[in-house]
């Protein structure tokens, strides 16, 4: 069963809740407390999976156990349902938060949100891993985008275009704005999942607090990665499949989507490299004697591959499902049952391949499974997406 | 000024040469024509004919004193005519007047008498007051008197033979006369320089007076018109100043919105969540009740035609027991308790924004000060309520006071947020417990009084005298710009003839104490 611990100093907010979710009884243990202090007494007794906190409190505030909670139990999902309306309190709550959301919250979606940070341990099972994980709230930028962003936001007059251009360069940056633009405090009833809608939906001002005012992105120190990384190749690589992924859906939302998809597929390789270095290292040390992909080996030695650790962590964030399910599922696209048609996944699973083949990058190459293509009907179009790819890696070079 | 001075003075000495040397010459003119005319006369007079035989001719002495006479006093004349008062003039004339002596002197026949003549010449040449004029005649008067002493004595001394130097005890008198003349002349040289100068002193002074009264003058008319100036600048300053208060006000206002409207989203969205959630579950409790609801119609039913069978009656047991009755009983109630007493919270906040914001209220109206008081503290609640709880101490009697009620709530709301923060700063770390805000309302003659105290940290005696001040804040950036109080003291000092004071206690806590006049004066500036 699991655990779930409502935190919020009205105590009727407290009864509603229980009411509300007294249906999920059987399947949910859950507890409610009135403060931050009450809270962490809580759960020095016992763990919890997920806690959902208001912010604003008398004694300890939300931000303030949001950071205990962090330190203490890493494991635990962190969720803020806040009646806060500013910016400046959703800006920090987000930064210590897995997830925002606001008051009044639907129920639905307060049930849904719950329940996904409850499965997502089925991703990733490592309960190392887990807390490693959980401690993450934020990618590291390449600081050349990020300098490229302060630029374009330091004009008199900003660009949305070229923000948005900047944005879907950058894996720490477009998951950050996906996450926030998705975060209930924008109250839009739908996911974005397109980084030029999310940019819009945010504005220039909020891009522009986020990146100078609460210095929400933190640049990667390049000193500090694994001799073997190379953020640029990961960069370009992630930017490459994305454009290639993109042109493989010809439905313009889908292809959105798949952009972001393929974009943020790799994610859990950059989690690897800047918060697990050491498990990074004899990971990349066991590639250079075998040579086989890297997926296999993280599996082997780590129990994991960075495929489904990328998906853990977008899924703590509250990325949409059929992004997580894409990013965790990349490289064996088989193991997600009941597909008949060429989707998110798929595609994601392509692109990945064949921007691998477009650098010469066979290790990296995760094989595509033909078999799987032909089962979709799909096997056929293979040699024009070579081509697309093709394509799509001169124009990247060009631009490069 | 003394070089000015002297050169003011020496003009002067000259045009006061200039005049006596015109004036004089013109004596002059008219004396030797006279002298001509009495020369003429003489010479007729003395020795009209000369006979030589029966013919007579008439004496060369008229000849001489016609043409000679005219010769000596023309030329003279006709210089000083031509050019008066110039030093050719006068010394022409001396020569002139000298040799017009001579003439006499020779017409009389030498006659000593007529020597005086040239005493009185020279004392006439002494009108000059220039010396030199005199050496002049006098020289003249010596070499005639060697000249004709020496070749032809009777001419001048009346007698044939006599001592060659004769003409020397005649030059020695007339150098007697001349010394006195000359001292003379040149006396009253200095007299007329001494003259000159005071006058041209004078003239400085009464100059320099002058330009002093000229400069005053401009002066005067300068700072007229820079005063006449500076009041219009003035009244343009004030209007300015006025203007921006009502900006900074304005601003103000605005700020305290903000603050606020955040403030009331969050006491408003904290109920509406619970609301939501209650209804949600009695929605879905209902949804469970139906079907037992439906047994239990069946089970009545069948009751009623008496063919209630046990399995029936199990059936609808059964039904009872899974839909979780007992919970709902108990929950049932509860949710719809909370939920409505949700609604109530949200209606008083909405209530409390309307009465506190008054919109369409402009000028000043007769309101009941307590209620206004207890919707500040409502729309403020979020402002004071993590740090402090309020009690109030309203004096049901008070009669309505009128005010600016927008302006008032606005006052009052300054005052309770400063409260919150004093206290928020006194419990700094310690979270767990709260300060206090007391308020209350007592008629006070004519005066409503409204005392709010808090338990803060009081105000340091080093800014007390500034608290009033514009822009005078001890609050962080971005946590109030300095105005409320400013405004505050604006708002009920000068729109309504009231006080605004503070007793401050470091440590303890601060008592602002807002007195507004229970009748409305009318000569007051109510302009909002």
């Amino acid at each position: 069963m699991k655990r779930i611990l409502f935190v919020d100093d009205e105590v009727n907010i407290l009864h509603g809740l229980r009411r509300l979710l007294r249906s999920q009884r059987r399947v949910w243990d859950m507890s409610f407390v009135g403060s931050g202090e009450e809270a962490l007494a809580m759960m020095a007794t016992k763990p919890f999976d997920v806690l959902v906190t208001d912010m604003q409190m008398p004694g300890m505030n939300g931000a303030e156990l949001l950071e205990h909670v962090q330190a203490r139990h890493p494991r635990t999902v962190r969720i803020v349902l806040s009646g806060h309306s500013d910016m400046e309190a959703c800006m920090h709550s987000v930064s210590g938060s897995h997830q925002f959301l606001s008051k009044p919250c639907d129920a639905d979606a307060l049930r849904a949100v719950v329940e996904r940070a409850c499965n997502l341990d089925r991703l990733l099972q490592a309960p190392r891993l887990r807390e490693k994980l959980g401690a993450v709230v934020e990618l590291p930028v390449v600081p050349r985008t990020y300098d490229a962003l302060s630029r374009a936001l330091a004009e008199s007059e900003v660009d949305l275009q070229v923000v948005a251009g900047i944005v879907e360069q950058d894996i720490g940056i477009a998951s950050k704005i996906l996450q926030l633009v998705n975060s209930s405090y924008f109250g839009l009833r739908h996911e974005v999942v397109d980084l030029r809608q999310a940019t819009a939906y945010l504005g220039v001002t909020t891009i522009k607090n986020l990146v100078l005012a609460f210095g929400m992105f933190r640049q990667i120190e390049t000193r500090t990665l694994p001799a073997r990384f190379s953020i640029d190749r990961e960069q370009s690589h992630a930017l490459l499949t994305a454009r290639i992924a993109s042109k493989l859906l010809n439905d313009k939302a889908a292809s959105q989507q798949v952009f972001l998809a393929a974009l943020l597929h790799d994610v859990g390789k950059l989690v690897l490299a800047t918060h697990l270095v050491d498990d990074y290292e004899s990971v990349a040390a066991a590639q250079d004697v075998s040579g086989r992909p890297s997926y296999r080996i993280e599996t082997e030695l780590l129990g994991i591959s960075h495929a489904y650790i990328g998906a853990y962590l977008l899924g703590l964030w509250g990325m949409p499902y059929s992004i997580v399910e894409a990013v965790a599922h990349h490289h064996a696209p088989r193991r997600v049952l009941h597909q008949t048609e060429f989707g998110l996944l798929a595609a994601t699973h392509v692109a990945d391949a064949l921007a691998s083949e477009q650098n010469g990058d066979l290790v990296r190459c995760g094989e595509l499974d033909e078999a799987y293509l032909d089962d979709l009907g799909v096997l056929n179009r293979l040699p024009a997406w070579r081509k697309l790819a093709a394509e799509a890696a001169e124009s990247s070079n060009d631009a490069a | 000024m003394d070089q000015s001075i002297s050169r003011r003075a020496s003009e002067l000495l000259l045009q006061h040469e200039r005049a006596i040397a015109v004036r004089t010459d013109r004596l002059f003119v008219r004396l030797m024509l006279s002298q001509w005319v009495a020369g003429i006369v003489l010479a007729v007079t003395v020795s009209p004919m000369a006979w030589a035989g029966t013919s007579s001719t008439p004496h060369a002495h008229v000849l001489t004193a016609v043409l000679l006479g005219g010769l000596i006093t023309l030329v003279p004349v006709v210089t000083a005519r031509r050019h008066p008062g110039t030093l050719l003039s006068r010394h022409s004339i001396a020569v002139g007047q000298a040799l017009t002596s001579a003439l006499l002197i020779h017409l009389s026949g030498g006659r000593i008498e007529t020597h005086f003549h040239v005493f009185g010449s020279l004392a006439f040449l002494a009108f000059y007051r220039d010396w030199k004029v005199i050496v002049t005649a006098s020289a003249v008067v010596a070499l005639d008197h060697m000249a004709r002493g020496i070749f032809w004595p009777q001419s001048v001394f009346g007698v044939f033979a006599t001592s060659q130097w004769r003409w020397l005890e005649h030059a020695a008198w007339v150098l007697f006369e001349d010394i006195f003349l000359i001292h003379s002349c040149l006396h009253s040289w200095s007299e007329a320089q001494e003259i000159a100068l005071r006058r041209a002193t004078l003239e400085g002074t009464n100059e320099a007076i002058e330009a002093e009264v000229r400069t005053r003058t401009l002066e005067l008319l300068a700072s007229n018109t820079e005063l006449q100036s500076q009041m219009s600048e003035r009244a343009e300053a004030e209007m300015e100043r006025d203007e921006l208060t009502h900006q900074l006000m304005q601003a103000q206002k605005l700020e305290a919105v903000g603050q606020l409207a955040a403030g009331i989203a969050h006491e408003i969205n904290t109920p509406t969540q619970f609301v939501g959630d209650n209804t949600r579950f009695l929605k879905e409790s209902f949804h469970d009740l139906n079907p037992l609801l439906e047994k239990a119609s069946r089970l009545a039913e069948a009751v009623c035609a008496g063919t209630a069978t046990p399995l029936l009656g199990k059936e609808f047991q059964e039904g009872f027991d899974g839909a979780d009755t007992a919970y709902l009983v108990t929950e049932v109630p509860r949710a719809i308790e909370q939920s409505l007493d949700g609604i109530e919270r949200i209606r008083r906040i909405v209530l409390a924004m309307k009465e506190f914001s008054h919109p369409g209220v402009e000028g000043m109206t007769s309101i009941d000060i307590n209620r206004a008081i207890a919707s500040t503290i409502t729309v403020a609640t979020n402002e004071w309520k993590y740090v402090a709880e309020i009690q109030t101490d309203f004096d049901s009697t008070l009669p309505p006071v009128p005010c600016l009620p927008g302006e008032i709530n606005q006052v009052i709301l300054n005052v309770i947020v400063n409260a919150a923060h004093a206290i928020a700063d006194a419990l700094g770390d310690n979270k767990q417990s709260r300060g206090t805000i007391a308020i209350c309302t007592r008629r006070d003659g004519d005066f409503a009084e409204i005392r709010i105290s808090d338990t803060g940290t009081g105000i340091p005696v080093a800014v007390r005298e500034k608290v009033f001040d514009p822009f005078f804040t001890t609050k962080e950036v971005g946590k109030g710009t300095g105005q409320g109080l400013s405004i505050a003291y604006a708002v009920v000092v000068k729109k309504h003839g009231g006080t605004l004071d503070f007793e401050s206690a470091a440590g303890r806590g601060t008592t602002f104490v807002i007195r507004l006049p229970l009748a409305v004066k009318k000569a007051k500036d109510y302009a909002a």
